[in-house]
C-alpha cells in the first residue's frame, strides 16, 4: 500500500488514538487497563512505549493493531476512524497498514522461512489475485530476507534458526507489505543484549528509510534510541524524559 | 492460497491425519466391497437365471399349456419374436451308476428350439472348449481327444445317442454338479472319481408317477437315458439339481402326450387332445422384455379363443424372466439396500473421527490462528484452511479407500480361500511380527522408555496369538469356507467392482469429512487473537 516516503512531512500524524478505555472483566472483578489514552505516532517517527509490566502496553499495541476493540475511544489511521470502517476494511488495514513484531517472534512452524514471510502477502489477497503478484511478492519477501542476512536460509523451518534469526524472519513478514506503521511489543525481550541491538541496528535503518514505528519496551536503553518515548501510569500515557 | 498451503502442511507434518485418511479409507473400502459383492452376486444370479429362461415365460399352474407347438408355430409369425420353445417340468428320482437315488428335477425340452431361446448348447460342458477348464492338473479329464469331445458336444446339442448299431436312444444332460465324479473341492475345482466320468456311463434311469391319472392307482413311469453331457449355467442351485431329456420322454412321464378321450366303455370318441407342456420360453427379437411380454400376452390369448383352450385368469400367467424369478431376485436386491443403508452409518464414523481430530489441531495451533488474524487474515478465510484440509482428507481417503475395496473385491477368491484356509506362511509372517515384539519389548526395557515397550507388547501379543489361533485352527481342521458354493449358489465369490457405488461412496466420504471439519473450522475461525497471541 503506501510506501515509507523519506520525503514525507514530518508532522503528518499517521495514528491518532484519543481517549482509550480498555477494562477487563474477570467474573465480577474488573480490571480497568487503559483509561483514556491519547496517543499520537507521527510520519516516519519512531516511538517507545515504557511501563511496567501489566501496565497495558501490550493492550495499547493490540488497540492500535486491531486485534482488539477499545470500549470507549478512538483510533484514527490517516483520517479515517477505525470505528467507522467495515469488517474488510479494517482487515485490510491489518493487512497492508500494520506490521506486527512479537516478543516470541510467532513464526508457523510448519513453514519455511519464505514461505512465513510470504503468508503475510498470501492473507491479503485471493488464490486468484494472489497468482498474478506471486512473483512479485516472493522478490520483495526474498529482498528483505536478503537485506536481514538471511539469505541462503529460505528453505529452512523456524525450529532451525536461531531466536535472532527468527526475529529478522518475523520483521520481514511485519515489513512485506510495506506497512504504514510497524507495532513491535518488546522485539528484544526474548534476546541477549548483542543480538537485540542487531535486531535494533536493522529495525532503526528501516526508520532512517522512512518507517513509523511504536515499539514497546522495558528497556531504558533501548528507549534512548527512540524519537520519542511515552510511559504507561495508571491507564494513561504521558510524555517521558530521560533525566527524570 | 495460505488456507491451502498450510492444509497441505499441517497434512505432512502430522501423525493424527494419516490415522483420519486411513479410517476414511476404511470406511469407503467396506461399503464398496460390500456392496460389489452383493451387486456382483445379484448381477450372477440374473444372469444366471437368465441363460436358462429367455426373455419371457408362459405358465399355467401344473395343467400346463395345451397345443404348445400349434401356439409357438402361429407365436413365431411375429416379427417381434426370435424364437419360442416348450418345457415340460416335473420331478423324478434319478439312478445314478454309482448306485445312488436321489431327487431331481426334469425339463423335458426340444434341444433346437430350447437352445434358440436359452443359449443351452452355451452351457454344455463336454465340449473340446467346454471342459478341461477346472480340472486340477492330474486330472485324466484334462487330456480326452477331441473326437470323443466332439461326439459328447453334438449328442449333448441333439439330447440323443446314437449306438454303434444305429439305434437312437434318448439322452440326458445333468447338471454338473449332480454327478459325484465332479464335486467341488474347498479350492472350486474338481477332483476325479477312479477314471470315469458321467458321459460314457451306462444309462441313468429316471422314475416318476405322472400326475393326472384320474380314477387308477398311480404307476411309476420309468425310462433309461444315455447320459450324453453335463451342462453348467453357473448357478449352483440349479446345476446340482437339474437335468434335461427330450420333450417326447417327459411328456411320456407326465402323461402331457396326445390323448384321444374315450367313453365309459373305453372307446374312443374321436376327441383328441393334444400334448401339453408346462411352459413355453421365448425370446424376443433384442425389444425390452415387458414389450415382449405384452405381444405374447396379445397373442397367445387370441390364439386360445380361437382354438377354443379356456384360459383360466387364476393361474394363468405371462412374464417376464425377472418376474418369474422375482421371488430369488428380489430378497438379494433388498439385502443389498439393507445393507448399503447399515453400512452407510460409516459416513457417520468418518464425520466423528474428523471432527475429533480436527478438534485437536485447532486447539493446538491456537496461536498460528492467532498469527494470521493479526495479519489481516479473515474469519472465512481462517475457516478455509480447515474445510480444505477436510477435503483433502476426504479426497485421499477416498481414493484410498476405493483402491483398496478394488483390490479386496478382485482378489476376493484369493482372500476367501486364506480364510478359509490360511497358508502356513501367514503362521510365520506373525511369528516374525511376534520376534520383532519382543525385540522392542527388550530394547524398551533395556533404555528404560515406556513406548517401546507397550508397543512391543501389542505385536507380542497380535504375532504370537493371532499366529497360534490360526496354528491351532490349520491343526485341528477347523477352518472353514467362507464363500461356500453350496449356499451362495455359485462356485466363485463375485468379483465385479461395483464403480457406481464406489463413486457415491466416494463422494458421500469427502462430503462427510467437510461436514466433520466444519464445526472446529468454525471454532477457529472465532479464535480472539489477542488470547491467541498471549500463550507465549
Ligand atoms: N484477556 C484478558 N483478560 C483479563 N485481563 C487481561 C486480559 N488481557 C490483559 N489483561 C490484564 O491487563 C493488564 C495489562 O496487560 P498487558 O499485557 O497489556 O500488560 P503489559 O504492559 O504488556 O505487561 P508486560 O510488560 O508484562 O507484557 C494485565 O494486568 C493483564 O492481567
Ligand atoms: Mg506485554
Amino acid at each position: 500500500m503506501t510506501e515509507p516516503n523519506m520525503n514525507a512531512n514530518a508532522s503528518t500524524t499517521v495514528l491518532q488514538a484519543t481517549g482509550l478505555h480498555r477494562t477487563y472483566r474477570m467474573g465480577r472483578v474488573e480490571v480497568p487497563v487503559l483509561r483514556g489514552v491519547d496517543l499520537q505516532v507521527q510520519e516516519g517517527e519512531w516511538l517507545c512505549v515504557l511501563g511496567s509490566s501489566g501496565s497495558g502496553k501490550s493492550t495499547l499495541l493490540h488497540q492500535l493493531g486491531d486485534l482488539d476493540r477499545p470500549d470507549r475511544g478512538h483510533i484514527v489511521w490517516r483520517g479515517q476512524s477505525l470505528t467507522d470502517m467495515r469488517r474488510r476494511e479494517r482487515e485490510t488495514y491489518r493487512n497492508r497498514a500494520i506490521g506486527f513484531v512479537f516478543q516470541s517472534y510467532h513464526l508457523m512452524p510448519e513453514l519455511n522461512v519464505l514461505e512465513n514471510v510470504m503468508v503475510a502477502s498470501m492473507v491479503g489477497h485471493d488464490p486468484f489475485a494472489w497468482r498474478s503478484m506471486r512473483d512479485e511478492a516472493s522478490a520483495r519477501a526474498e529482498e528483505l530476507l536478503d537485506a536481514f542476512g538471511l539469505g541462503h536460509r529460505f528453505e529452512h523451518r523456524p525450529a532451525e534458526l536461531s531466536g535472532g534469526e527468527r526475529q529478522r524472519v518475523a520483521m520481514a513478514r511485519a515489513l512485506v507489505n510495506g506497512p504504514d506503521v510497524v507495532l513491535a511489543d518488546e522485539p528484544t525481550g526474548n534476546l541477549d543484549t548483542k543480538t537485540g541491538d542487531d535486531i535494533l541496528d536493522v529495525l532503526a535503518e528501516r526508520h532512517r528509510l522512512g518507517l513509523s514505528m511504536v515499539m514497546v519496551t522495558h528497556d531504558p536503553t533501548i528507549a534512548a534510541r527512540a524519537d520519542r518515548v511515552v510511559k504507561m501510569v495508571d491507564g494513561v500515557v504521558v510524555e517521558h524524559n530521560a533525566s527524570t | 492460497m495460505y488456507a491451502l498451503l498450510l492444509a497441505f502442511r499441517y497434512l505432512r507434518t502430522r501423525m493424527i491425519p494419516l490415522v483420519a485418511i486411513g479410517a476414511v479409507g476404511l470406511c469407503v473400502a467396506l461399503v464398496v466391497v460390500v456392496v460389489s459383492v452383493m451387486s456382483g452376486f445379484l448381477y450372477q444370479v440374473e444372469q444366471a437365471g437368465k441363460t436358462l429362461i429367455g426373455d419371457v415365460v408362459v405358465t399355467n399352474g401344473l395343467r400346463g399349456l395345451p397345443d404348445p407347438e400349434g401356439f409357438i408355430a402361429e407365436l413365431k409369425q411375429n416379427e417381434a419374436i426370435a424364437a419360442a420353445t416348450p418345457v415340460v417340468e416335473t420331478f423324478a428320482t434319478i439312478r445314478m451308476p454309482y448306485d445312488e437315488v436321489r431327487g431331481v428335477q426334469v425339463w423335458g425340452v426340444d434341444p433346437k428350439s430350447f437352445d434358440e431361446v436359452t443359449g443351452f448348447a452355451q452351457t454344455l460342458h463336454w465340449t473340446p472348449e467346454g471342459s478341461g477348464t477346472d480340472w486340477s492338473e492330474a486330472d485324466f479329464r484334462r487330456d480326452l481327444s477331441p473326437e470323443l469331445l466332439m461326439g459328447l458336444e453334438e449328442e449333448g446339442r441333439a439330447l440323443a445317442r446314437t449306438e454303434p448299431d444305429g439305434t437312437v436312444r434318448p439322452g440326458i444332460c445333468l447338471g454338473l454338479e449332480i454327478s459325484i465324479g465332479n464335486k467341488r473341492n474347498d479350492e472350486g475345482t474338481y477332483d476325479p472319481v477312479n477314471r470315469w466320468f458321467m458321459p460314457v456311463q451306462e444309462p441313468v434311469v429316471l422314475t416318476t408317477i405322472p400326475p393326472d391319472t384320474l380314477n387308477t392307482t398311480p404307476e411309476p413311469v420309468s425310462i433309461a437315458f444315455a447320459p450324453v453331457n453335463e451342462f453348467s449355467c453357473g448357478l449352483i442351485l440349479i446345476d446340482k439339481e437339474r437335468v434335461f431329456v427330450p420333450l417326447a420322454e417327459a411328456r411320456r412321464m407326465t402323461n402331457m402326450t396326445v390323448a384321444e378321450e374315450v367313453d365309459e366303455e373305453g372307446l374312443p370318441t374321436g376327441k383328441v387332445f393334444p400334448a401339453r407342456s408346462s411352459k413355453i420360453l421365448v425370446r424376443g427379437n433384442g425389444l425390452p422384455e415387458a414389450q415382449v411380454r405384452e405381444i405374447v400376452d396379445v397373442a397367445y390369448r387370441e390364439w386360445a379363443e380361437r382354438e377354443g383352450h379356456v384360459i383360466n385368469p387364476m393361474i394363468f400367467r405371462v412374464q417376464t424372466w425377472r418376474e418369474n424369478q422375482a421371488s430369488f431376485l428380489q430378497p438379494v436386491e433388498n439385502e443389498r439396500e439393507l445393507m448399503r443403508t447399515l453400512f452407510s452409518l460409516v459416513y457417520l464414523v468418518c464425520a466423528g473421527l474428523v471432527l475429533a481430530i480436527f478438534h485437536a489441531i485447532v486447539t493446538e495451533k491456537t496461536r498460528d490462528i492467532g498469527v494470521l488474524r493479526a495479519l489481516g487474515a479473515t474469519r472465512p478465510g481462517i475457516a478455509m484452511i480447515f474445510v480444505q484440509y477436510g477435503v483433502v482428507i476426504g479426497i485421499l481417503g477416498a481414493i484410498l479407500g476405493v483402491l483398496l475395496g478394488w483390490a479386496v473385491v478382485h482378489n476376493i477368491s484369493l482372500i476367501n480361500q486364506a480364510i478359509g484356509d490360511p497358508p502356513m506362511a501367514a503362521v510365520f509372517v506373525l511369528g516374525a511380527v511376534g520376534v520383532v515384539g519382543l525385540w522392542r519389548f527388550a530394547s524398551g526395557f533395556h533404555s528404560g522408555f515406556l513406548a517401546p515397550r507397550v508397543l512391543g507388547a501389542g505385536l507380542i501379543l497380535v504375532g504370537f496369538g493371532l499366529g497360534a489361533a490360526i496354528w491351532y485352527i490349520k491343526a485341528n481342521g477347523l477352518s472353514r469356507v467362507i464363500w461356500d458354493p453350496a449356499v451362495y449358489y455359485f462356485a466363485e465369490p463375485p468379483n465385479r467392482m461395483d464403480w457406481w457405488t464406489a463413486l457415491t461412496t466416494a463422494i458421500g466420504a469427502v462430503v462427510f469429512s467437510v461436514v466433520g471439519a466444519v464445526f472446529p473450522a468454525a471454532r477457529a475461525a472465532d479464535v480472539d487473537p489477542v488470547e491467541a497471541l498471549r500463550h507465549d
